[in-house]
C-alpha cells in the first residue's frame, strides 16, 4: 500500500500491477468539498444557495440557477462561445498533475435526477483545457453529456469541441463515456452507453472528435459545466439541476 | 459513395456547428457517408455553388439514392 496526494486528498493506495485492473469504482463528485472552483462569467448560478450553488447529499449536487429571462447562444456549450456556468480543478492522479502531452483515457457517468431539475437544460462532466477560456477553441472540452427539455425525453451522450451527440430514451436513467485524448493527435470524442435504473443497456452511441485544436503547455482540469439545452432555452429564477456524476481517469504510457 | 448503414442509427440528436458557422440542432437521424478521393474530386469538379442548377440531375440522383436505400431499409426493419 501507498500514501499518495490525490486531488488534494491523501489517500491510501494499492500500488499499480499495470495491466489491467478488475472493478474499479468511479469517483463521485462532490462540487461543495472545497477542491473544485466556480467559473460563471455572467452570474447564472445563485451562489447564495449552498456552497457556491450547489448543496450535496446522498451523491447527489443540487445546483440553484439566477434568472436567464432571454436564451442565449453563449450559455449553450454547443457552439463557439462557451459562457456558461462551470466548475473546474485540476486533474491529478496519484499526486501527478495531467499534462496536455498525457494520452489520457477516462470514464465518466452523469445520472440526472429529474424529480428536481426543472428546466430545458443542458450538462457536461469531463475534462478541459483552459475551463476559464470563453470560447471553444480555449477550453477545448471532451466530456459526457446530458441534455433534456421538459415534458420530452432525456437525451444521453458526448460532447468534444463545440458538438454533441446524444441519444433519447425515454427510460434512460444514466450514461456511462468513455473519453480518449492527447494533445494535437486526438481531441476525444467519445463512446457512450445508456442505462435504464436497472442497470441494462437501453442505447450506445459514439460522438466524433476534433482533431487538430489542442493549446501547448496546458495542464489538464476536470470540469462539470451547465446551462440551458438551446440558444433560445431560458431559466426561471431558483429553477435547479440536480445529478450524480463521477469519473475514473488514467494516462497511459503509449511507448 | 456509401452509406455506412451499421452507424445508422435513430433518436439521436446533433447539436453543432455546420461549414458556415451556423449552430444547429437536428433530433432524428444520423448516418455516415463514405466517399472516395476520386468522388469527391470529380463531384466538386463539377460543381457550381452559385448555379442554382448544379450539381447536374444526374449526380444528385445519385446522392440522393445512397441515402434514401439506407433510410427506407432502416425504417422497414425499425417501424
Amino acid at each position: 500500500m501507498a500514501l499518495v496526494l490525490d486531488g488534494g486528498k491523501w489517500v491510501l493506495q494499492a500500488p499499480s500491477s499495470g495491466g489491467s485492473e478488475y472493478d474499479k469504482t468511479l469517483t463521485i463528485i462532490d462540487l461543495t468539498d472545497g477542491s473544485w472552483t466556480l467559473y460563471d462569467p455572467d452570474s447564472l448560478i445563485d451562489t447564495t444557495y449552498g456552497t457556491n450553488g450547489v448543496t450535496f447529499a446522498s451523491d447527489f449536487n443540487t445546483i440553484q440557477f439566477n434568472n436567464l429571462a432571454v436564451g442565449s447562444s453563449n450559455y449553450n456549450w454547443v457552439g463557439s462561445v462557451h459562457r456558461a456556468p462551470r466548475w473546474y480543478k485540476t486533474l491529478t492522479i496519484n499526486g501527478n498533475d495531467v499534462a496536455g502531452e498525457d494520452t489520457l483515457t477516462g470514464v465518466f457517468r452523469i445520472e440526472d435526477d429529474d424529480t428536481v431539475s426543472d428546466f430545458n437544460r443542458r450538462l457536461i462532466l469531463g475534462w478541459s483545457e483552459d475551463p476559464t477560456a470563453v470560447a471553444a477553441s480555449g477550453t477545448i472540452i471532451t466530456a459526457a453529456s446530458y441534455n433534456r427539455s421538459e415534458g420530452s425525453a432525456p437525451l444521453h451522450g458526448a460532447f468534444s469541441y463545440q458538438s454533441d451527440s446524444s441519444i433519447s430514451d425515454a427510460n434512460g436513467a444514466y450514461v456511462v463515456a468513455n473519453l480518449m485524448r492527447k494533445k494535437y493527435a486526438d481531441l476525444g470524442g467519445g463512446y457512450y452507453i445508456i442505462y435504464n435504473s436497472s442497470d441494462s443497456v437501453l442505447r450506445v452511441g459514439t460522438a466524433g472528435g476534433t482533431l487538430g485544436f489542442n493549446n501547448a503547455g496546458v495542464t489538464m482540469k476536470l470540469i462539470v459545466g451547465v446551462g440551458p439545452r438551446l440558444n433560445t432555452s431560458i431559466i426561471p429564477a431558483g429553477s435547479l439541476f440536480k445529478a450524480k456524476l463521477s469519473y475514473l481517469v488514467s494516462t497511459i504510457v503509449t511507448t | 459513395m456509401k452509406v455506412d448503414y451499421s452507424s445508422l442509427i435513430k433518436d439521436v440528436a446533433n447539436a453543432s456547428l455546420d461549414e458556415n458557422d451556423d449552430d444547429f440542432l437536428i433530433e432524428g437521424y444520423s448516418l455516415k457517408i463514405c466517399l472516395s478521393y476520386d468522388e469527391v474530386d470529380a463531384l466538386l469538379a463539377a460543381y457550381d455553388p452559385v448555379d442554382p442548377n448544379s450539381p447536374a440531375e444526374a449526380t444528385s440522383r445519385e446522392i440522393t439514392r445512397v441515402i434514401l436505400n439506407a433510410l427506407k431499409k432502416y425504417r422497414e426493419s425499425h417501424p
